[in-house]
Formats: structure tokens, C-alpha cells, sequence
């Protein structure tokens, strides 16, 4: 039989840093039991169920960061308060002067502990002083979590919502576990009023939610995972051992690890909300399928580039300004937006592209967009190519650890372009562009198969959704071990 | 209808079957292996002590002279930080000759110093090479230069320490195929060409005032002709190895045009006229057998001209190709014919044979270095205290076991996450450490030198059938048995007279 070593249970409730908290945990699987469980016992009381949530979220938010939770409350505190005394305040300049510091106060949080060992390069680089750098670590979810407090601050302070009367609802719209880590960024005037409606969850939120968790899965566990472990890191760590015709393919897996990561995540996070009687709004939407870069953006990390549109592009003016102020604000909102993705001249660079892409789109539209000569499957056909890869091409710094590494990567697809050694290349990678080909199978399935299925499965019994997910505990325990495919570096 | 109470009991029973799975799951994972990923109680089992199966080492010991004075200690393979000679004496270096050259130098005497420096894809693009040339170019005095460069290279677009810039076809032999047209060189290539412009470039920083000699290598072939400055010159190409100096001045470039249809051109060399000069010879994805390939000729040439004073070998990574691999008896048959021919074909050149540097592999999910590198540097230390050549632990050098992973998943990379290679920064510190080693050696010659003592000596070779000591067979992978420090139950070994060792010399020579 079994014998369990207490002491093992014991530190298993604490945090450690070698293993922090992750959906794809074994202690993920109690947490989800214990939570559930007591989430349902005090399904009543909209009250007990928040409080049970609030401090569920806490301690995932320990178990996944360990102190930095500290920083989560403070946060919550600092920001239930400040947003009360905009609201409180009579003069406009008064709230002003609050939302600056709310502003101030929470990018200053973030800047020190995301951005800080980036200005001291910067300093260190361009001048005589020389400071080490810090190596700070980075509170999980803080990117996430500052922005959802600037939106809800400055909803406050525009006067489109009022600010939560109690702390809990508060901090736990902050700290909700399921879209700690990669969100999405939820708003407070979305989120806040479904935790005081009654615990429901439909036919359809229960079919619906069980299709994104299996999916989102899937998307993070099997399909990202393993294209990233078996060939992108390879590739991208090291592009000059590889050949252009190698690193080209590593970019189109690198695309949909990317995708499949970060919406697996997200759906997983909406999935779970689901199950909770809570929604959250969609944030990707088949982005690959675009026909143009502002299209993209309406269809990837919705969450962000609508918060980047409300909070920042419409408060430098938006379009309101004349055409050279539109497009400045375009662009300087995509350079915001890469800039917040990471520290790093790659993220900068990564938005600017993006930001001149979509400058580049708006001119075009407005110069050609009405000419028709060709019939619109072949222009959507043709510019839905152009797109993408122009948002490939732009992954490369995206994904890069420095702009060198990002310059020999397209420089090996520039000028060291060859098939000598395609065989051997397919012969040794053939399990991991099959995930590639499934990957962008799944990306170009239609919402309205989802929706088939999500419908079609409302009737099923209990067994069917109990055996899918056993097929996908099975699945995962497959490539968890699959052998790994060694990168091959080829000469000839 | 409200699903709340369906969304609780769908989690509670795939929790239960699966905690029932696991609580069986010695039974249930004889059907289904992968269920040991997924088992909900493998964190907080009682865990038992895991036997692992070990690898058969061959424990050749210490064997001591019959008045206890260590003679051939090869357990000294396991030093980190330092070159060994296998002779558990750590007062000489186990580089002699490469030494007194190197105090040579360092007393201001007009000497050049060559090393070769051979390796797989780790030393591509310069990478590790060019940090060892500069600090020993810069410890050694000021002159500088990147040495051996080829004249194409998979790796020559992102070198940083050369450029070579050409125009005109080129015939490239290498390695990797099975029908040579003429000899090939140490760097695995030879290049062959009607006419070539060749616009090359030494990046390598030096002081303005510095003479460069700048030289093309060829080989065996009819005649080569060389176009400079509009002069055309035709040289012989009887030798294996023969070379042209281009031009010697200040300037760090040399340009030129080439034309030989059926003499190999091996490469150029930018070099100092005195001081040190290393040679990077790395071909991707080799583990140094290929090296059979070089012609005996080629050797005996090149070592009557005294070129190269020092050779090293640098591979390993690419034999552990396999996560699980453990027995490397078959690189130890393949690479000793080609050692023992390298110092057969040069007794005017010292060699020394790294060990292999950390590689990782996925061992169910987890990076971990592969099972098998103990008995890969194992081999590899047989391969030369069996040839006589010194040997570098390398992998313990650079921090042993869990070394790569760590590198590779810091913050702060320093490794690729192919678990394989060092980037520029791990390179960085992989030379720092591999120099110190080298100046480690140095300074041991010097302390001999002051104190008026011979560098150079004959290493006792004690002979075979006696040197074999009681095996012992070592159990696990990862932790290693102490070898024991005092001779304590060692068998003695009696040290035959000198007429014996001589001859015993003489028929390990004619292996």
C-alpha cells in the first residue's frame, strides 16, 4: 500500500520557489477540489463566496509568489482607498491631483520591480556611471494587476463607475486566481457586479467552460509546450547553428507556441470563470486569420489592446486630434504596449514595428481601401498572408533574448537560406511539425464548430465529460514523457 | 438548469479516479508507463531508496613504487581547475615544452607560439577560442592576432574576430564527404577555386604600431598562383604544407586573388611575428574520429617545422547523442588509432584532450545533465592516460553535474537551451576558466624554473600488466566514490629496473 510522508504534505502548503504554483501542478488538482467544494458549501451568501474566493486567490497568489501576495493586498488597500477619495473629492483638480498619485504610485511599483536592471543598463551604457544591477524579482501577475487598477482608478475619476464599497470584492477582482498569471486584464465595472449576482451556471456556461479548459489544455500543455521544448528554444537560443530554411520553421512554430500559450491560458482562465458563475470576456480570436494589422489587434490579446485603446489611446487624444495626431497616438500606443510586455529593447522594437504597422494599414485603407480590382477572397486571401507574416517577422523580437540574437535570426533567413539537409530536418523534427500543422489546424477551426460542440455536448451525461477529461490527463502523461526530439545541426 | 452541483461533481470524480489511480499505481503503470507524470501522489510518498543501476567503471587506481611514491595516478582525471598528467604529481606541469616556451616569452625572447585548438560546434564562430587567444595574448604581452581562419565557413557570417570576404566559385571539400579531391587540413576543410578574390579582415584589436604577418595555407597540388596588387606570382605546391606570406605590415587586412584549380587551399593566417597564436579549428556536429581523415604526411610535415607547439581536443557533446547512452567503449576504439597517430606523426607537438563540457537531456520532464557523462569522461581519461596525453576535466572545471541547466535557465542565460551550448556570455566564462587552468600549468613551470629544476622530464610509464589494480565497480551515477587518499590496502607495485622500463617503453611506443 501507500505511505504518505507527512512532512512531504506538510511542505507541499508552502511556497517553494523551485516549484511555484501552475495550472499543470499535482497540488493544483487539491487546490481545485478544496475550492470548489467550499465555494459550493457557501454558494448562498454572495458575501462567504467571495470571502472563500478572495482567500483561495491569496494563497494561490502565495503559493505561486510566495511574499509578493503582500504586495497584492497592499495594492488592493492603496487603490480601494484612493479611488474613494476621487470619488469623494468635489473640485476636479483634487481628483486630479489623486489620480496622479494613483498613477504615479502604481507604475512606480511596477517600474521597480519590472523595469528597474533596464534603466540601470541604459545608464550604465550611456554614461560614465556604473551601478550594478539588482536582479529584482518579479511579483507574478504585477503587470496584469497594475493595469486593472489604473483602469479602475481612472473609471473612477472619468465617472463611469462608483467605487466598490467593500475591500473584498476589491481585492479579489485583483487577485481572482484564474487569470492571475496571464490574465486577461479584467475591468472592475465587468467583473465586480457578477460576484454579488447568485452562484448559476447554465447548460451552456457548463458546456462551454468545459470546452475551453480541454482546449486551453491542450493549447498550453501539449501543443505549446512541446513545440517550444523540442525545436523554438533550440532555434531561438542559437539561430547561427541553424539555416535560414530552419530558422524560417522555427518561426512559424514559434507562432503558434505563442498563440497557443497565451490564449491556452486564457481559455483556461475563462473556462474555470465559467464554472464559477463569472465571465470573462473572449481574448483571442483565431488573431492568425486577420486581414490586416489593426484587424489582429482586434482579434489577439483583446484584453490589452482594448485597455491600451481606453486608458491610453484615448487619453493622448485618440483620433480626436487630426490625422499626424492619430497616427502618433497609434504608434506611441504600440510602443507602450511592447514596452509592457517586457523589459527589454526587443519589446520596444516589437511594438514600434506593430505601431507602424498599423499607422501603415490606417494609410492605406484610407488611400486604397475603397479600389476594388480583384474579388475580395483573393485580397483577403493575399493581404491575410502579407499580415501574417508580417506579424511572424515581428515575433522574432518578440521572442529573441537581445536584438543580436534577433538580427542573426533574420540574417540566417536572409542570407543563409538553403533545403540542403531538409530531409535529415524533417526526418528529425517530423513529430514536432505535425504539432505545428495541428496547431494551425486548431487556430483555423470556425467559432461556429465550437459553438456545434459546445452546444451538441449540453446533452451529454456526466460519463462523456468524466472520459474526455481522463483522455486528456492520459494524453498529457504521454508527451509529459515523450521522448525528446534532439536538435540536429546539420553541415555539409 | 443550474450546473453548479454537476461543475463540484465532475472535479470529484476525475480527482477520485485519479487518486485511485495512483494509489494503484504500481499496478496500473505495468499497463499504462506515462501514468507516473500524472500520479497525484508522487510528491508526498515515502520514497524509497531508488537503486540505481550503476555503470561498470574500470577503477584503474594509483599504483606506487615500492617506496610508496605515487607513479600513475589516474584517478587524478577527476581534478577540476588544473591539467593533468596521470602521474599524481602536482609540482610538474603536465604541459613541459609548451611551457618553456611560454616562459620564453614571457622573459621577452623573440618566440612564436602555435596552438590548434580543435573542436565541434561549441568553438564555432570563435566562440570560447577567442576569449582563451585574447587573455593569453594578453598576458603574454601585446601582440596580437586571430590566427587560422578558413576562407568560407557555416560559422563565418557571425565570427566576429574575422571577416573574409570572397567572389568567385569555390569548391569546398570537407569532412562530411565520402571522396576527397586532395588532402584536407585541420579545420576538416579544403577549398579549391580558378579565381577568387579574397578580401580579408583581422578583427582581432591591436595596437596600431603591431606588425601582422598575413599568410595563405595550401596544400599538396600542382602550383597556386597568387594576384596582389595587380602582380601575379606562381608558388609550388610540393609539400603537404605550404604557405605564402601575403603581406607583413601594420595593416590588418590583406587582399588578393587566388587561383587554384587543383591545389586545396587550406586557409589564412593572421598572426603576430612573435608571440601567440591560436587556431580555431571547429567543424559542427564531430566528435574528433574525423580527424583520421588528416594524412600521416600532413602530420610529419608540419611537425618537423616545429609549427604547432600545442594541440588541444575539444569534444565530447556530440557522442551524447542519446539520453540514456552509457558505454562510450566504442568512441575509445575509434579515437585512440587517431590520437596515437597525431603523436605518432608529431613528436615536436604536445597535446592535451579536454573532457566533454555539461550536456542536459529531458529525463521525463525535467532537465537533468545526461546519465551517461561520467562514463563519457571516464573513456575519455582512459582514452589519455592510455596515449600519454594530458587531460582537462572540463566538465568539473566549469561546475560538474546540473551545470548546463542551470546556465541555460537563469535569469541571466548563459547557456542555450539546446542544453548543448554556451552562448557568448557562458563562453566568456568557460575561457576564463579554462585559462586559468592553462596559466595554472604555466606557473607551476615557472616555480620550477626559479627554483633551477628541469621542466621538461620523461614520464615513468609503469608497464601495463602491472598496473591494473583491483576493480572496483562504482554504483551510482551521480555520486561518486571518494578514491581513498593514503594507499591503505593498496596492492604494491614493484617497479621493474630501468633496463625493464625500457623496454617496456619501447613496445607501448610501437602500439
Amino acid at each position: 500500500m501507500i505511505n504518505i510522508d507527512w512532512k512531504s504534505v506538510l511542505s507541499q502548503l508552502q511556497y517553494d520557489v523551485q516549484n511555484p504554483l501552475l495550472f499543470n501542478n499535482g497540488f493544483f488538482v487539491y487546490f481545485l477540489v478544496a475550492f470548489i467544494l467550499c465555494y459550493y458549501i457557501f454558494r448562498k451568501n454572495y458575501k462567504h463566496r467571495a470571502i472563500v474566493l478572495t482567500l483561495f486567490s491569496l494563497y494561490f497568489f502565495y503559493k505561486a509568489s510566495g511574499a509578493f501576495v503582500g504586495i497584492v493586498i497592499l495594492s488592493a488597500f492603496f487603490n480601494y482607498g484612493i479611488s474613494n477619495l476621487i470619488f469623494k473629492a468635489k473640485k476636479k483638480i483634487i481628483k486630479k491631483s489623486y489620480l496622479f498619485w494613483s498613477i504615479i504610485i502604481n507604475l512606480g511599483v511596477l517600474f521597480y520591480f519590472k523595469y528597474t536592471d533596464f534603466f540601470i543598463d541604459i545608464i550604465n551604457n550611456f554614461s560614465q556611471l556604473k551601478f550594478d544591477p539588482l536582479h529584482i524579482l518579479l511579483p507574478i501577475g504585477i503587470s496584469f494587476f497594475t493595469f486593472e487598477n489604473l483602469s479602475y482608478t481612472i473609471d473612477v475619476y472619468r465617472g463611469e463607475i462608483e467605487p466598490e464599497k467593500g475591500i473584498v470584492n476589491y481585492l479579489l477582482f485583483l487577485s481572482f486566481f484564474p487569470k492571475l498569471v496571464m490574465g486577461p486584464i479584467v475591468r472592475a465595472k465587468d467583473f465586480i457586479p457578477q460576484l454579488k449576482k447568485d452562484y448559476f451556471v447554465s447548460d451552456s456556461d457548463f458546456s462551454r467552460g468545459f470546452y475551453l479548459i480541454v482546449t486551453g489544455l491542450i493549447k498550453k500543455l501539449i501543443i505549446s509546450d512541446y513545440i517550444s521544448v523540442n525545436l523554438v528554444n533550440y532555434v531561438f537560443d542559437g539561430p547561427n547553428l541553424h539555416n535560414g530554411f530552419e530558422c524560417l520553421v522555427a518561426l512559424y512554430g514559434y507562432a503558434i507556441v505563442i498563440y497557443c500559450d497565451f490564449s491556452g491560458y486564457s481559455d483556461l482562465a475563462i473556462g474555470i470563470s465559467k464554472w464559477m458563475g463569472i465571465t470573462i470576456p473572449t481574448n483571442f480570436m483565431s488573431p492568425y486569420q486577420s486581414k490586416s494589422v489593426s484587424e489582429f489587434w482586434r482579434r489577439w490579446h483583446i484584453s490589452l489592446s482594448s485597455w491600451l485603446r481606453d486608458y491610453f489611446y484615448i487619453s493622448l487624444g485618440g483620433n480626436r486630434k487630426g490625422k499626424f495626431r492619430t497616427n502618433l497616438n497609434l504608434f506611441l500606443t504600440m510602443l507602450i504596449g511592447g514596452f509592457w510586455h517586457g523589459a527589454s529593447w526587443n519589446f520596444i522594437i516589437w511594438g514600434a514595428m506593430h505601431g507602424i504597422g498599423l499607422v501603415i494599414n490606417k494609410l492605406w485603407s484610407s488611400l486604397f481601401g475603397k479600389i476594388k480590382i480583384v474579388p475580395k477572397f483573393i485580397t483577403n486571401f493575399i493581404f491575410g498572408i502579407i499580415t501574417f507574416h508580417f506579424v511572424c517577422f515581428c515575433w522574432i523580437f518578440f521572442k529573441a533574448s537581445n536584438l543580436d540574437t534577433a538580427m542573426q535570426f533574420i540574417h540566417q533567413i536572409v542570407y543563409q537560406f538553403t533545403f540542403d539537409g531538409a530531409y535529415e530536418y524533417f526526418e528529425n523534427y517530423k513529430y514536432v511539425i505535425i504539432m505545428i500543422t495541428i496547431g494551425y489546424l486548431i487556430h483555423l477551426i470556425p467559432d461556429s464548430f465550437s459553438d456545434l460542440v459546445i452546444e451538441k455536448q449540453k446533452r451529454f451525461p456526466l460519463v462523456y465529460y468524466v472520459v474526455i477529461m481522463m483522455g486528456f490527463i492520459a494524453l498529457y502523461s504521454f508527451f509529459k514523457s515523450a521522448e525528446p526530439v534532439m536538435p540536429i545541426y546539420l553541415q555539409f | 438548469m443550474n450546473n453548479t452541483k454537476k461543475v463540484v461533481i465532475l472535479i470529484l470524480v476525475v480527482t477520485i479516479i485519479q487518486l485511485a489511480l495512483s494509489v494503484f499505481s504500481n499496478q496500473f503503470i505495468s499497463y499504462y508507463p506515462y501514468f507516473k507524470n500524472v500520479n497525484l501522489l508522487s510528491d508526498v510518498l515515502i520514497k524509497e531508496q531508488i537503486k540505481k543501476k550503476g555503470i561498470k567503471k574500470q577503477h584503474l587506481g594509483t599504483t606506487y613504487s615500492a617506496d610508496n611514491l605515487p607513479l600513475n595516478n589516474f584517478d587524478a582525471y577527476e581534478k577540476k581547475g588544473t591539467l593533468v598528467r596521470f602521474n599524481a604529481d602536482t609540482v610538474s606541469p603536465a604541459l613541459q615544452k609548451f611551457n618553456e616556451k611560454l616562459i620564453a616569452l614571457s622573459e621577452g625572447k623573440k618566440v612564436k607560439i602555435r596552438i590548434a585548438w580543435f573542436g565541434d560546434s561549441q568553438i564555432e564562430g570563435d566562440f570560447i577560442t577567442q576569449d582563451v587567444r585574447e587573455q593569453l595574448q594578453n598576458y603574454f604581452g601585446a601582440n596580437k592576432g586571430v590566427g587560422y581562419v578558413p576562407i568560407t565557413s557555416i560559422s563565418s557570417d557571425f565570427r566576429r574576430t574575422a571577416k573574409v570576404f570572397t567572389t568567385g566559385d569555390v569548391t569546398v571539400d570537407n569532412f562530411k564527404k565520402q571522396d576527397h579531391i586532395a588532402g584536407l587540413f585541420f579545420s576538416g576543410y579544403s577549398f579549391f577555386s580558378n579565381n577568387l578574390d579574397i578580401d580579408f579582415r583581422d578583427n582581432v584589436r591591436k595596437v596600431n604600431t603591431q606588425i601582422t604577418q598575413k599568410w595563405l595555407l595550401y596544400g599538396k597540388g600542382d602550383s597556386i598562383s597568387v594576384k596582389i596588387n595587380d602582380s601575379v606570382r606562381k608558388y609550388p605546391a610540393n609539400k603537404e604544407f605550404n604557405r605564402v606570406l601575403l603581406g607583413s605590415s601594420v595593416s590588418n587586412k590583406a587582399k588578393f586573388t587566388v587561383s587554384s584549380k587543383k591545389t586545396p587551399i587550406f586557409g589564412l593566417s593572421s598572426e603576430p611575428q612573435s608571440g601567440i597564436v591560436l587556431d580555431n579549428f571547429s567543424f559542427r556536429g564531430i566528435t574528433g574520429v574525423e580527424l583520421k581523415k588528416i594524412s600521416s604526411n600532413l602530420l610529419s610535415e608540419i611537425s618537423q617545422s616545429g609549427y604547432y607547439d600545442l594541440m588541444v581536443f575539444q569534444y565530447g557533446v556530440n557522442l551524447m547523442f542519446k539520453p540514456n547512452d552509457t558505454n562510450y567503449d566504442y568512441y575509445y576504439r575509434g579515437m585512440r588509432p587517431v590520437l596515437k597517430k597525431f603523436k605518432n606523426n608529431m613528436p615536436n607537438t604536445e597535446f592535451l584532450l579536454f573532457s566533454c563540457s555539461d550536456r542536459a537531456f529531458n529525463y521525463d520532464g525535467t532537465w537533468k545533465t545526461a546519465v551517461g557523462i561520467d562514463s563519457l569522461i571516464h573513456t575519455q581519461a582512459r582514452l589519455a592516460n592510455d596515449t600519454d596525453i594530458p587531460f582537462y576535466n572540463f566538465f568539473k572545471s566549469i561546475g560538474g553535474n546540473g551545470t548546463i541547466v542551470k546556465w541555460a535557465d537563469s535569469t541571466i542565460q548563459c547557456a542555450n537551451k539546446d542544453y548543448i551550448h554556451f552562448n557568448f556570455r557562458g563562453s566568456k566564462i568557460v575561457a576564463k576558466t579554462i585559462f586559468k587552468a592553462i596559466i595554472n600549468d604555466y606557473n607551476k613551470a615557472l616555480k620550477l624554473k626559479q627554483a633551477h629544476k628541469p621542466i621538461v622530464t620523461q614520464k615513468v610509464i609503469v608497464p601495463k600488466p602491472i598496473v591494473v589494480t583491483k576493480s572496483i565497480l562504482k554504483e551510482t551515477i551521480t555520486k561518486k566514490t571518494d578514491t581513498p587518499k593514503t594507499p591503505i590496502n593498496q596492492p604494491k607495485i614493484i617497479v621493474p629496473n630501468k633496463s625493464v622500463l625500457k623496454s617496456t617503453e619501447k613496445k607501448v611506443d610501437t602500439l
